[in-house]
């Protein structure tokens, strides 16, 4: 019995086992909510980056339409207050929220690795700093300090997506460092880690071949938590007039704009709402999908 | 048990003078200064030196701290740059405008929450988890202001049954004042309520998977009674936990839904505070916002603590 649970690979607790992509392929997509996230984060990334190609009118242009006018064939979503085309705008929406999307979840996800990972490693001192550091961003709500800070950031002749990029890098950070530091420390405790001091690697080394590639996966289920929090955040800081100013085709900003005349055009507020409320579906379930597929106990 | 609440409020007392530190220094992330970029466009730089010496600005930055947060122990925030008016005054009529809306969207998202969340698990894999389960990943993802603006669309704009805007005090009238944050705490609660639903839901298949649950059950408890005495008992305390955190949450999420509605809490004064760089009222927002978040999750912290005992003890 010792023997089968020794040669059956997935128990044995010294290095993870490695497994050839066509088999975590299938085993990712047995999930199938997952498939349809990752599917629906497909068609999105596609619109951001063809949206010279698919957007059927240039989405500043306020002579795509005649003002107001409802969803019909020349304007599928209808058109807003100034005559320009939603459906064209919610195309182009889509490449401010990957942008804002990538940028803001990436940065948060190296600096709270970075961090997570030189506290849990190396503890003491610096892993009091760290654990305040995390707790005291905490005491925030995140909204809030995302508004204060992208509002403190704006002005000082910066492009107008980087106060928000950098805002909810700040807000974000926090997660991906106590994820890293929490995987960090279980590692560390592992004995192929304590072998490889034994050995005389330098912390340096042992950080990056042996800690590192262990701490990325529980990561990347934060990143597509981050990832759907960054799209949530940037539109709702754009529909408070903090994120990005107009006319620039934010989902936020449009449901701004939309919510002045809404009972007159209930179509201009209501597709850019459904195009945020789609996006973060996807990325929350694929999120659910990852957890499970990382999760050594659901094998 | 005293011994874990002293500690409790050692650490919320510290978290606070980190929260004071936090956003003290906040005001220095401004490219510049704050002065230059509020005067600087049309007053010479002589005019400059003067407000800033008539602020204090001109003293050493832990004086400045020190006097800051002495002023703000004694509730005095100082005055409003764009209306002159005093900010504690200003707080203390809104801040109860705040809490009044969170407690209803809270009192939404528990009821709502844990209901659902109990009928899902009662026949799990079923259509209406399914439904249920649904709904609940669809209110996770939906943005506040937008659920915001298709609740008004219905219940204000096409049925004319609820108002879309402005708020009354509760003592005024309690009954106008409940209708009027009927709409607001709806679309505030929504997210909550999503997440005490999917949390009671697993809490109580977990719970259901006990052998104490087959024993009862095997021993002729009825079903009912399996639920209302020994599973929900058992399941409260994650969804706790849950209804803790998540409370904190909703001050954050008042901050739109308070502009949306045009009601005149805290959130929208920070949010007003943000829109015309009103730095002392971003200042004093955020640290009574921050704060009652923190104490809230204190709370919670110590509610947990005192229905499980295991926590204590760690």
């Amino acid at each position: 019995m010792a023997d089968l649970v020794h040669t059956s690979g997935a128990s044995q607790p010294v290095a993870p086992r490695r497994e050839g992509p066509g088999r975590a392929w299938r085993r990712f997509a047995r999930h199938k909510p997952a498939l349809v996230g990752a599917a629906l984060i497909l068609v999105y990334l596609l619109a951001a980056l063809l949206a010279d190609v698919l957007a059927p009118y240039d989405p500043l242009d306020m002579g795509a339409g005649s003002r107001l006018s409802g969803p019909d064939a020349a304007h599928w979503f209808g058109t807003d207050e100034y005559g320009r085309d939603v459906l064209s705008r919610v195309i182009y929406g889509a490449r401010i929220a990957f942008v804002v999307g990538v940028l803001s979840a990436a940065g948060a996800a190296v600096v709270g690795m970075l961090i997570g990972v030189l506290g849990g490693y190396f503890g003491g001192l610096l892993d009091r700093g760290v654990t305040m550091l995390i707790d005291l961003i905490f005491a925030f709500p995140t909204i809030l300090l995302a508004i204060a800070v992208a509002a403190f950031l704006t002005g000082g002749g910066l492009p107008p997506a980087v106060p928000v990029i950098i805002a909810l890098c700040v807000v974000q950070a926090p997660h991906f460092a106590r994820v890293a530091r929490g995987a960090t420390m279980a590692i560390k405790a592992q004995p192929f880690v304590e072998a490889a001091q034994v050995l005389g690697g330098s912390h340096p080394r042992i950080i990056r071949s042996h800690i590192a590639p262990n701490v990325v996966a529980p990561l990347l289920v934060q990143f597509a938590l981050s990832f759907s929090y960054a799209i949530l955040a940037e539109s709702s800081l754009s529909f408070l007039g903090v994120g990005h100013p107009p006319p620039a085709p934010s989902w936020g900003a449009m449901l701004t704009g939309a919510y002045g005349y809404v009972e007159r055009a209930p179509w201009a507020a209501f597709f850019p709402g459904m195009a945020i409320t789609l996006l973060i579906l996807g990325f929350n379930i694929l999120g659910d999908g990852l957890r499970d597929f990382f999760d050594p106990t659901r094998r | 048990m005293s011994r874990y609440i002293a500690q409790k409020l050692v650490s919320l007392v510290l978290v606070q003078f980190g929260i004071s530190v936090v956003v003290f220094y906040m005001i220095r992330l401004v490219p510049g200064d704050a002065v230059d970029f509020i005067y600087g466009l049309y007053m010479g730089s002589g005019r400059i030196e003067e407000i800033r010496a008539l602020w204090g600005l001109d003293r050493p930055i832990v004086v400045q701290y020190l006097d800051w947060i002495g002023r703000v122990l004694q509730l005095d925030f100082g005055r409003s740059i764009v209306s002159g008016y005093p900010i504690a005054d200003e707080i203390f009529v809104r801040l109860p405008v705040t809490l009044h809306l969170s407690f209803m969207a809270g009192t939404w998202s528990v009821i709502f929450g844990v209901t659902l969340g109990v009928i899902a698990s009662r026949y799990p894999h079923g259509k209406i988890d399914g439904i249920v389960t649904t709904t609940g990943i669809l209110g996770l993802a939906m943005p506040h202001f937008w659920l915001a603006t298709l609740l008004v669309l219905v219940f204000a704009v096409y049925l004319n049954i609820l108002p879309s805007v402005g708020y009354i005090p509760f003592l005024e009238d309690p009954v106008e004042s409940t209708l009027s944050l009927m709409l607001p705490s709806l679309a505030l609660g929504t997210t909550m309520a999503a997440a005490v639903m999917r949390m009671s839901r697993s809490a109580m298949l977990d719970v259901l998977a006990h052998d104490y649950i087959r024993t009862a059950r095997a021993k002729g408890v009825r079903e009912r009674r399996v639920y209302s005495s020994h599973a929900l008992k058992n399941a409260f305390i994650p969804v706790l936990t849950l209804i803790g955190t998540e409370t904190g949450k909703l001050l954050g999420g008042s901050l739109i839904i308070e502009q949306i509605f045009a009601i005149p809490g805290i959130g929208q004064y920070a949010v007003e505070a943000v829109l015309s760089r009103d730095y002392p009222v971003l200042q004093a927002t955020m640290i009574v916002i921050a704060g009652s978040y923190v104490i809230i999750n204190t709370l919670a912290d110590l509610g947990y603590g005192l229905l499980d005992p295991r926590v204590r003890y760690d």
